[in-house]
């Protein structure tokens, strides 16, 4: 308890005030966003970004809409927030998160150490990584760019998945602008195989009943989540507690099936690892 | 400790102390390869399996993949490394719509892989 307030005249300034004190003073400076966006929370608001056009997760077509977009209002409606959404680019959504403008982007960005050091994370709900995407007749298997040597390969352009496959496989790989369009294809058996993630593929083989399939992952799970500004662990953390919660009622399991047609939020692979 | 191997060969005494020091050393190095072989905890216990509305695919169809680059393939898809002390020794992916999984092994297995990676294909990540 303090009973009177203390004044810095009367705090003798010692070795270690003359270090500690300028490190309080900008430690509390850095928590002052952070507070605010606390109170912004608390007072029953949550203001929020997603991309514009990001199928199935946040696009707009009539109306926002999108498999993040669904979390979103049902995690508002669990934790009696007043959504507030905006729609942007990437760029334009970083910058808003750092002025505070938002206070969290509601898309699964990818847990990267540049993106760990830029943001906090909120709990992930979806297990999404690479696969290899065959018509559903087809049942060779392909684990590997060398599997695919001398096979028809569509990948989505300008992309990394598009540079490793060109490496691996030269001209053998087609790049189209719209991975909707290569899923044509590949239904048609224009194509061998598409490299995609497995909830976009999921997704358009849910929304257009192609007659393609998820086969073999070829990388491990994303490691993803919403993201809020750098510090602001409170928000993080309540976020992540109403995640759980939608876990844990059923209602992931609900929205999930809709856009993907099972339950996304546990991951389909695992291992047994031993010491040699 | 090593004198039935005396009984059963007959040693001069001068190598008898090298041949036994070698022996032991075989029989403990032996030992060694045995502990860190052990399978992982969790298959060395009983367990009682999900009944089938629980699991996450209740009857799947199976496909089991013996690969070469078996060790480097898992390491890939689950992003476990394969390092000078340990590697991922099976695998398996499933497709919960199609009701399909794939066990993948390198050439040479074990019961205790196959098995563990065959229980993942009825009940999905049933130890994370």
């Amino acid at each position: 308890m303090i009973d009177r307030p203390m004044s810095m005249g009367r705090l003798p300034i010692t070795r270690r005030n003359f270090v500690t004190l300028p490190l309080a003073l900008c430690a509390s400076a850095a928590a002052l966003p952070v507070f605010s966006q606390a109170l912004e929370l608390e007072s029953g608001v949550l203001r929020v970004g997603v991309l514009t056009h990001y199928k199935p997760f946040s696009f707009v077509d009539g109306q926002l809409q999108g498999f993040d977009v669904d979390v979103l209002k049902r995690l508002a409606s669990v934790l009696k927030l007043e959504l507030k959404i905006q729609t942007d680019g990437m760029t334009n959504l970083q910058k808003k998160l750092s002025s505070g403008e938002i206070s969290v982007i509601a898309n699964q960005l990818l847990t990267t150490p540049e993106n760990r050091r830029q943001f906090d994370f909120v709990r992930s709900y979806a297990a999404n990584q690479l696969v290899c995407v065959q018509h559903e007749d087809d049942s060779r298997d392909f684990l590997s760019l060398d599997d695919l040597l001398g096979k028809k390969l569509g990948v989505l352009a300008n992309t990394g998945v598009e540079d490793q496959a060109r490496g691996a496989l030269g001209k053998a790989v087609l790049a189209f602008p719209s991975i909707d369009l290569a899923f044509k294809q590949l239904a048609e058996k224009k194509l061998d195989a598409v490299l995609e993630e497995s909830l976009i593929a999921d997704y358009y083989i849910e929304r257009d009943a192609l007659p393609i399939k998820v086969a073999s992952p070829f990388a491990p799970p994303l490691s993803a989540g919403w993201a809020v500004r750098k510090g602001n662990k409170a928000l993080a953390q309540r976020l992540s507690e109403g995640v759980q919660t939608l876990l844990s009622d059923g209602s992931l399991k609900q929205i999930s099936s809709k856009w993907f047609g099972y339950d996304v939020s546990r991951p389909n692979v695992s291992h047994t690892t031993l010491p040699r | 400790m090593l004198s039935w191997l005396y009984g059963l060969m007959p040693i001069p005494s001068s190598r008898s102390w090298v041949l036994g020091c070698a022996v032991l050393t075989a029989l403990l190095l032996s030992g060694c390869e045995t502990t860190t072989m052990r399978p992982p905890q969790v298959d060395t216990v009983r367990f009682t399996p999900m009944p089938e509305s629980k699991r996450v695919i209740a009857q799947p169809k199976i496909k089991y993949l013996v690969r070469a680059d078996g060790y480097e393939y898992c390491a890939r898809i689950t992003g476990i490394p394969v390092t000078p002390t340990s590697r991922p020794m099976a695998c398996a992916f499933w497709n919960v719509r199609r009701k399909e999984c794939t066990v993948v092994t390198p050439l040479v297995t074990g019961y205790n892989y196959v098995g563990h990676e065959l229980r993942h294909c009825f009940e999905g990540s049933f130890h994370d």
